[in-house]
């Protein structure tokens, strides 16, 4: 009696512990994401699907003949992870792989890939066309925003 | 041989089940062709379904990103489809990559898969159009329903040959054997069919053993009835017999007196008219004719016979012959049967009678006849002598009583051998001097009647007298050289001149006679009107 009771209340324990680790861990671990271009850019208005076109190698070039340029995070950094689960609703892994496919017939190449947030700040801030996406809090006032993912 | 086979039980019935099995299994591939052929078309899709689930993803990145390389490669991939005849794979951006693998087929049936952004599942981006090649869907089906045939056709095939030889050895070869058995008994032996030594009985040794009840049946019947047969022959024997052999005639008549049968003692009786006998046991017609002296009697007795309802009728009869010694006789008779139905209506029963009508005759003849000198004697002349039918002819006869002289002397002197010698040869010579109708009798001893008939003159009378008595009174040779002689001594009365009946004329005669020997012997005197003058001759 005296060893089942312990089991029960260190089961109940552990499980009211792991409850907290979850609530903390959504709340917490995953800020919004921000979707940049810069300030005087001709696409102002772009959609959250235009911009998975774009990002994905569809839409390559705009109605205003402007050629938008993605700008991608660093392979393997959560930020982008986030993103493109985010904005696709696909595993990274699928996005890889839709890659790897369309580079093998050698028509389509995928977003350049950037080292860190700042570099894309910094590019975006300099190119009028180009796209890119960066933590919320990393956003400065050289570019402009044009929608957050949640 | 050929056709034996053929018609076999195990043949018939097992072509029975092999065609029965043939039309079922015919019936079932029929069914299983069609559904084949129907079902044919939806596995096709089905297939070609999963095919193009296979490169949808492809596809639509292929058309997501516009790419005609991949849109290539899914498009040769779906063609590669057994029952896929072109594929085509276009978006509205202009990408439109096509593939046709049977380009001659027309209209072929289409499936239209509309593709999705595999980046947003609500978003079409293009389709997926592949169309299916009948010919090959067909082809397919059409190989797989023969295989299902031949399948089936295999499993009717088995349970036939099994049920033939199951049909074979369990009834046919013993039925067979049966019947090779059964033809080798001789009916009504005791051969019997041989029943299993096992106690578990089945229909066959169920028949066998009806069969032995029925065999032993039969010939228990045709034991009974080959006795009853042996004795309905050996009582045929036996009536045959007495038919054949018997010493009376029988024969059996119809209505017009034909015979039907008749045995061999009615033929022996023909005698010497064999011609006449058909057959041993049938006459010709007409028999009587020639059986007969007289025929009409018979004729005469058959009819009798035939109106005295059943009473035997019968007749003495005289055979005919070709001689008139001896004469046969039989005794006829005939009783008829009351049924006029019948075909034979008459029996007829021949008994010879010959000897007994010979004695009878003989009988007569002495009682008629003196014994010694075959002359008649008193009775025959009263029989013999019938002034009646001299009456009515008109017909004078005249009466000679005889008396011999010296034959008292003669049987005293050589003894009665010697006398009786006298009077046979006194009788030989009156018959030599008087002819067949008259009548010659000794009354007794030594007296005589001589009858003669229709003596025309008075002349020719005496004529007679004298030349009798003088024949009478020749020497008489007694034998051992002895003789001697006899005088005779004649009295005549004359019918009807003298009187109407015997007794009265012997009496005349008589008279008459008297007055010759009372005036001295070896005379005659005829007796006339009372008047009596005597004759007296001498002797020469």
């Amino acid at each position: 009696m005296y060893f089942g009771l312990t089991v029960t209340i260190r089961a109940i324990a552990i499980f009211l512990l792991l409850l907290t680790i979850l609530w903390l861990d959504t709340g917490t671990a995953q800020p919004r994401i921000a979707v940049i271009v810069h300030p005087d850019s001709s696409f102002t208005d772009l959609s959250q699907k235009q911009v998975v076109d774009i990002y994905m190698g569809r839409l390559l070039s705009l109605p205003n003949n402007h050629i938008p340029l993605p700008l991608d995070q660093q392979g393997g950094s959560p930020l982008r992870e986030h993103f493109y689960e985010t904005l696709t609703e696909k595993p990274l892994a699928q996005i890889n792989a839709y890659w790897a496919r369309l580079m093998f017939s050698g028509r389509a190449t995928p977003p350049r890939m950037l080292p860190d947030s700042f570099s894309v700040l910094q590019a975006v801030s300099q190119n009028r066309d180009a796209i890119g996406y960066v933590e919320e809090d990393k956003v400065t006032a050289a570019v402009r925003v044009l929608f957050y993912i949640e | 041989m050929q056709n034996k086979a053929v018609h076999s039980l195990k043949t018939r019935s097992s072509m029975l089940v092999f065609f029965g099995m043939l039309l079922l299994s015919a019936l079932i591939v029929l069914g299983v062709y069609k559904l084949t052929f129907d079902d044919a078309e939806h596995d096709a899709r089905q297939q070609v379904a999963e095919l193009v689930d296979a490169m949808e993803y492809s596809a639509a990145i292929a058309l997501y990103a516009g790419d005609s390389q991949i849109a290539d490669d899914v498009v040769r991939g779906v063609v590669r489809g057994s029952f896929v005849a072109s594929v085509r794979l276009a978006n509205d951006s202009g990408l439109d990559v096509k593939r046709n693998k049977y380009p001659d087929y027309p209209t072929p049936p289409l499936i239209t898969r509309s593709l999705q952004s595999p980046f947003d599942s609500l978003e079409t981006i293009g389709i997926l159009e592949v169309a299916l090649y009948p010919p090959e869907i067909r082809r397919r089906a059409a190989t797989s329903a023969k295989k299902m045939a031949v399948a089936l056709g295999s499993i009717v095939l088995f349970p036939t040959l099994l049920f033939w030889l199951i049909i074979s050895r369990m009834i046919s070869k013993p039925l067979l054997k049966l019947s090779n058995q059964l033809s080798t008994i001789v009916p009504g032996s005791e051969q019997r069919l041989s029943l299993p030594v096992s106690r578990h009985r089945d229909e066959l040794s169920t028949l066998k053993g009806d069969i032995n009840a029925l065999l032993a049946a039969s010939a228990a019947s045709m034991r009974k009835e080959r006795n009853l047969r042996l004795h309905i022959e050996a009582l045929e024997r036996q009536y045959e017999a007495i038919f054949t052999q018997a010493s009376t005639g029988i024969a059996l008549l119809d209505r017009e007196g034909r015979c039907l049968i008749a045995n061999p003692a009615v033929s022996d009786l023909f005698d010497d008219w064999h011609d006449q006998v058909q057959s041993v046991f049938s006459l010709l017609a007409n028999w009587e004719t020639s059986l007969f002296s007289e025929p009409e009697q018979f004729r005469c007795l058959l009819t009798q016979a035939l109106n005295s309802n059943n009473v035997p009728q019968s007749l003495d009869l005289r055979l005919q012959r070709r001689t008139e010694d001896p004469q046969d006789w039989v005794h006829l008779l005939v009783s008829c049967h009351p049924d006029p139905e019948h075909t034979v209506v008459a029996e007829c029963l021949f008994i010879d009678v010959s000897d007994r009508k010979k004695q009878e005759d003989e009988a007569r003849f002495q009682s008629h006849h003196d014994a010694l000198t075959q002359l008649l004697n008193r009775r025959g002349l009263e029989a013999r002598l019938n002034l009646t039918y001299a009456a009515r002819d008109n017909d004078n006869v005249i009466l000679l009583l005889l008396d011999l002289d010296r034959f008292k002397q003669i049987n005293d002197q050589w003894g009665h051998l010697a006398g009786d010698k006298v009077l046979i040869e006194i009788a030989k010579r009156m018959k030599t001097l008087v002819r067949g109708i008259d009548l010659l009798a000794r009354l007794g001893g030594d007296e005589f009647l001589i009858c003669i008939h229709r003596q025309s003159s008075e002349q020719a009378v005496h004529q007679f007298l004298i030349r009798l008595i003088d024949s009478l009174s020749q020497t008489v040779d007694l034998g051992d050289t002895r003789s001697d002689y006899v005088g005779a001594s004649v009295g005549v009365a004359q019918y009807p001149r003298d009187g109407n009946d015997l007794v009265e004329l012997l009496h005349k005669a008589d008279a008459a006679l008297y007055e010759v020997k009372h005036n001295g012997r070896n005379g005659y005197c005829i007796y006339c009107d009372g008047k009596l003058a005597p004759v007296i001759l001498e002797r020469t």
